[in-house]
């Protein structure tokens, strides 16, 4: 017995030595995955021949997964991300290129040395700061004249089935990652920590075990972006959220489900939904639990806005009757199976029914402008129409005609700077560049202009061209902004697509304030903030209208008079200059 | 396959006329593996051992079977000092030349040889190191196992301490893509060998 432990203690403890040094090498298969995600990403926007699109990027992917979730030590997992190194190429810049930066932010994760081997690292920073990525790449590349992100070329896999196999969904979710690490410009200001996402969706997407299960993830994926321009859309995702809709409108009003808007004719006769209900359960559902599901699907850049973009899913389904409980003046809970009808018809009432009036007075001296109708066709004579005013609501809680550079022709007595922007550079991928600062007004400085009070109006409904229409719009020289936080999208949308049928996008350019104030997530913060309530839902009232009716009623703090109404014949507007600024955020 | 074609190279010898004989070789080699900047040609060795069979006055063929080492180098700075790469790739080469002495009688005979080749995979490995780490790999499964190419050079022919000597410098070039991979890079067997060869 004593020789025996004398033999084999030696080789047991050789052994226990050996296993504990496997197991601490061993990397799950998330790390292993994570990690062939980044140096794919990497190597997709850094390295100049796959930025030419020669090699199918894609297929490497595909190809290297498999192996990547065979293997289990770091140095086996390391020698397959410099296989894909070396499937990009090998040529080997002798050094930092001139003007390379090594953005740390970008990069952090090549330090992890747990699953990065430092000399794998440093190879791929010799990539990082080696190569000067080409302006143009086949995956990414700006949109003339404006700067967001081209997506248009990287769409491999997006017809295949709604449910496609492990790899495509893996390749969509490493897809989305890089995207947004490289090429989303607000990425710096999510709420979560993108890497870790990473390591969290990976199983999910992997582990998929149906087409719905797979598009519920990317869209949980995209919400995490928080940017209300991020919708996801697929059939799949249509089908889960339901082909149908109760044809009411809804919006979240004072911590509860109001109904603003019903569409008679499509309710029909004998149901009792009325504006101002609140809906308390949606098929026997509090209305909240369903609220909070949506709420993880869902990306919006601020807490308005989520809400704002849950009220479009809330009512959908796929039954031809929806079970509503709801209660009327703090009443007793009542019970309404409302019919529903499909989103197109609900779609076509909601245009049928929009006041198509683009302007009209109140109280005679007040004008009011729906910023939503008025085209640029009609700006003239608007504005002919009501430069005697003492006042003008823009109502801006719609999305406006592209109209804001005419407008500023009128109301501003000079070209001033409203917006300035940041993009993805292009040249150091993960980074963001100053770019331009647009102006808005008269090039020549005159005095006609409107010498009124200038007030717009906005809520959470007020979203991308809208927000930019109200950055102009607030620099005329006395104008006040009336209403709730924006929706904070800003900046042209990235259209992007996956595997499987789903499209999303970003928002792929940052307008900033000339002072450098953010907009993305804050939206334009009014001057004078006003929501409305159920109780004034209820009586038909529009209180963001009266309280700006009340604020122009109140004498101008500074007591100064107002010049006389101008014409504006004499101030048309550059159509050449309108024409090249129209290109940004459209 | 290459089993075969060392018996039959020996077989061979045993027939040939008094100028055949076998013949050994070493020598180092130069090689160029890929076309991608940033790589140099690598310094490598070959061992290797032929015979010679007679075809007519001052020309004969001559079949070797050779172990051959081919590497290729690159280097890059990057902060911390100096990255250096290095791809080897050994191979079971197996040349048929056909090698012509033009001037026989001369105490050093200049040869010029060509033919082609034949070579079998046996290990590819990447070794890269910078500040004072080094990352190994096998990297056998990015390789082609066969390849093939032609080759041409010259050399010369002398009698020293009664065994024939010969000194030859060869190009080597491959015909095809050796690597495995959905890359777009071309990686091409491109050497350059000294070998100095003794026959008995």
């Amino acid at each position: 017995m004593r020789v025996f432990l004398r033999r084999s203690l030696p080789a047991a403890l050789l052994l226990g030595t050996v296993l504990t040094l496997q197991a601490s090498d061993a990397l799950d298969e998330t790390q292993r995955l994570a990690g062939l995600c980044k140096v794919w990403g990497l190597l997709k926007y850094y390295h100049p021949d796959v930025a030419t699109g020669t090699i199918d990027w894609d297929e490497a992917l595909i190809e290297a997964i498999p192996r990547v979730q065979a293997v289990q030590t770091r140095d086996d997992l390391n020698h397959e991300f410099m296989v894909l190194v070396r499937t990009a190429g090998l040529d080997l810049p002798p050094g930092p290129a001139a003007g390379a930066i090594f953005p740390r932010s970008v990069f952090g994760w090549l330090d992890d040395q747990e699953v990065f081997d430092p000399v794998v690292a440093a190879y791929l920073k010799v990539i990082v700061t080696g190569n000067q990525p080409a302006k143009t790449n086949r995956y990414a590349n700006p949109v003339k004249n404006v700067g967001n992100p081209d997506f248009n070329a990287d769409r491999g896999g997006y017809s295949l089935p709604e449910y496609p196999d492990e790899a495509h969904r893996l390749l969509a979710l490493f897809r989305y990652w890089n995207m947004v690490q490289y090429f989303f410009p607000n990425r710096d200001i999510m709420d979560c920590n993108w890497e870790e996402e990473l390591a969290r969706f990976a199983p999910r997407f992997a582990d998929a075990r149906d087409a719905t299960e797979y598009h519920l993830a990317f869209a949980e994926l995209v919400a995490k972006i928080t940017d209300t321009h991020a919708g996801v859309y697929s059939s799949t995702l249509w089908n889960h959220r339901g082909l149908y809709t109760v044809p009411v409108r809804t919006r979240f009003i004072q911590g509860q489900t109001a109904i603003t808007q019903v569409f008679p004719r499509l309710l029909g006769a004998g149901i009792d939904l009325r504006v101002g209900d609140v809906i308390t359960q949606i098929d026997g559902v509090p209305t909240e639990t369903v609220r909070a599901r949506l709420r993880k699907t869902t990306s919006g850049s601020n807490a308005d806005s989520l809400e704002y973009r849950v009220d479009q899913y809330l009512l959908g389904t796929n039954a031809a009757s929806l079970p509503l409980t709801v209660t009327r003046d703090s009443g007793p809970p009542a019970m309404v199976t409302a019919n529903t009808v499909s989103w197109s018809a609900y779609n076509s009432e909601v245009s049928a029914t929009r006041d198509p009036t683009v302007y009209r007075f109140i109280d005679s001296d007040v004008g009011y402008v729906s910023m939503g109708v008025l085209l640029q066709s009609q700006v003239a004579s608007t504005m002919d129409a009501l430069m005697s005013t003492r006042a003008i609501v823009f109502d801006d809680r719609a999305y406006p005609n592209n109209t804001l550079y005419l407008l500023a022709q009128y109301l501003k007595p000079a070209s001033t700077p409203f917006v300035k922007f940041m993009d993805p550079d292009y040249a150091h991928p993960g980074s963001v560049v100053a770019t331009e600062t647009l102006y808005s007004g008269p090039s020549q400085p005159t005095s006609a202009y409107y010498k009124g009070r200038v007030v717009i109006l906005l809520d959470e409904s007020t979203i991308s061209h809208a927000e930019f229409t109200a950055m102009c719009l607030r620099t005329a020289p006395d104008a006040t902004v009336i209403g709730s936080r924006t929706s904070g999208a800003d900046g042209n949308v990235s259209s992007i697509y996956m595997p499987g049928g789903l499209t999303t996008g970003f928002s792929g350019i940052v307008p900033l304030y000339p002072d450098g104030r953010p907009t993305q997530r804050v939206g334009i913060v009014p001057d004078i903030e006003v929501r409305p309530t159920i109780a004034g839902v209820r009586d038909g009232r529009d209180e963001v209208l009266e309280a700006a009716l009340a604020f122009i009623n109140r004498p101008p703090t500074n007591g100064g008079s107002r010049a006389s109404p101008s014409t504006s014949r004499d101030r048309r507007p550059d159509s050449a200059l309108v024409r090249l600024r129209d290109k940004r955020d459209r | 396959m290459i089993g075969v074609l060392t018996a039959l190279l020996f077989a061979c010898a045993t027939s040939a006329t008094a100028e055949s004989g076998v013949r050994v070789t070493a020598g180092v080699t130069r090689s160029s593996l890929f076309d991608a900047s940033g790589w140099s040609g690598g310094l490598g060795y070959r061992f290797g051992a032929s015979v010679r069979l007679p075809l007519f006055a001052g020309v004969w063929f001559e079949p070797e079977i050779a172990w051959a080492r081919r590497t290729t180098v690159a280097t890059s700075a990057v902060d911390g000092g100096t990255l250096k790469s290095r791809i080897a790739l050994q191979y079971l080469e197996a040349p048929m030349l056909v090698k012509r002495c033009v001037l026989r009688q001369r105490r050093f005979a200049p040869i010029v040889l060509g033919g082609l080749y034949y070579a079998a995979n046996l290990t590819a490995s990447v070794h890269t190191e910078v500040g004072g780490h080094a990352f190994d790999e096998n990297a056998r499964s990015e390789v082609k196992r066969h390849d093939a190419g032609w080759i041409a050079g010259g050399g010369v022919e002398f009698q020293k301490a009664q065994r024939t000597w010969t000194v030859e410098v060869r190009y080597l070039a491959g015909f095809g893509s050796i690597n495995r991979m959905v890359t777009s890079d071309r990686w091409r067997t491109r050497s350059l060998t000294t070998t100095v060869g003794m026959k008995w």
